[in-house]
């Protein structure tokens, strides 16, 4: 199966962009953009207006947090994605609260990935 | 002990298993609070009724198939988001009734199945419907329903391996290989920053390594690293030095392993 989404990885950690673009290769997807802090994909964002964005929490010049508090400004039907690696309670929620769409915990495998293909495919 | 350094311990360790076979019809309330967290479960059980923990292991062994148990909603979401499962069963009688935290693993992008488990037959479950739950059902150790459910969630091609590409497995193996080749200078930065006391480095560090180790096929790596980062966080600094010890020890043995 091939997903037809515009995808936008945002992650300031090169082999942990690299090992998301493998599994959503793997998945059938194209990566339309990587950024790697939170101003480039604002900026991105609003540019290419993706459906999927994978975001990671911790990124430099701006938060994946605060990428959410924009994004749906900038592009209202991208689906924002939160990586972290911090799977507390407190950080599901805020995430889920500024709109996320989705929270997925490093180390991830691809079947998480595929959980969110899946879940917005459709 | 720190809760830390259990918590290491607590991933090697086998359990020791449940009581088995008290397959009493009526369901008793003894009531237990243990977590079992097994590397190869595929089916997540939060509840702290020893006779429903029992039932569903026994099913599942029979399968030669592992459980995890927890004891509380909020250890569900976490494990949940951390961890491939394929089933999760709510015992819907523990202490906080798990709606909110069903709902929030849906919005959080768990798509396998969530099933409520209930004691007895006019228990009101729409609730964890409207929630997302897949189904409720009446707990009941000849339950043929229960049988059928697993049927559907782990007999499916949902628990057998995903067939990798020859292409991404080329990938994984050479982002693997690129990983080990900075693996040092990692290790350099970790130690250089915990003999500096530079605790803001080590939580940078500690938090790369946490997330790529496991991503990259050395989950020791991030089990090591989450402890170090967990400490760094904190603030007991102090103790950082036996995860980082076994991580150091453990990086050692895996670059000698993979010096060709």
């Amino acid at each position: 199966m091939t997903y037809n989404f515009k995808i936008l990885i945002a992650d300031d950690d090169r082999e942990m962009r690299n090992l998301l673009r493998g599994y959503l290769e793997e998945l059938g997807c194209h990566i339309d953009i990587e950024v790697e802090n939170g101003r480039d994909a604002l900026k991105q964002v609003a540019l290419i207006q993706p459906q999927l964005a994978f975001i990671d929490i911790e990124m430099p010049i701006k938060s994946g947090l605060e990428v959410l508090q924009e994004i749906n400004t900038l592009s209202p039907k991208t689906l924002p994605i939160i990586v972290s690696g911090h799977n507390t309670i407190a950080n599901v929620k805020s995430a889920l609260a500024l709109g996320a769409k989705g929270f997925i915990v490093k180390p991830y495998s691809i079947d998480k990935i595929q959980q969110i293909l899946e879940k917005y495919a459709g | 002990m720190s809760n830390i350094l259990n918590h290491i311990r607590m991933k090697k360790i086998t359990f020791s298993k449940y009581p088995r076979n008290p397959h009493s019809k009526q369901m008793k309330s003894t009531s237990i609070s243990q977590t079992k967290i097994t590397p190869n479960a595929c089916t997540l059980l939060v509840s702290t009724n020893i006779e429903t923990i029992t039932l569903i292991e026994n099913i599942l062994a029979e399968r030669g198939l592992e459980l995890a148990i927890v004891n509380d909603s909020e250890q569900a979401i976490e494990l949940a988001l951390s961890r491939d499962f394929q089933i999760i069963f709510f015992d819907l009688t523990i202490k906080n009734p798990p709606t909110s935290a069903i709902e929030l693993l849906r919005a959080a992008g768990y798509m396998r199945g969530i099933v409520g488990l209930f004691e007895l037959s006019n228990t009101d479950y729409t609730n964890y419907i409207q929630a997302g739950a897949n189904c409720c059902l009446q707990l009941n150790p000849n339950s043929s329903r229960l049988i059928s459910i697993f049927n559907e969630y782990l007999d499916s091609n949902k628990t057998k391996p995903r067939i990798i590409s020859d292409k991404m497995k080329a990938k994984t193996k050479k982002l693997a290989k690129l990983f080990l080749a900075d693996l040092p200078n990692k290790l350099q930065l970790l130690n250089n920053a915990f003999n500096q006391q530079d605790w803001e480095i080590l939580d940078m560090v500690s938090h790369k390594l946490k997330g790529l180790g496991g991503a990259m096929g050395f989950p020791e790596i991030t089990t090591y690293a989450q402890a170090i980062n967990s400490l760094v966080r904190n603030k007991q600094f102090s103790e950082i030095i036996t995860p980082l010890d076994l991580l150091n020890q453990y990086s050692q043995t895996l670059l000698k392993e993979n010096k060709n």
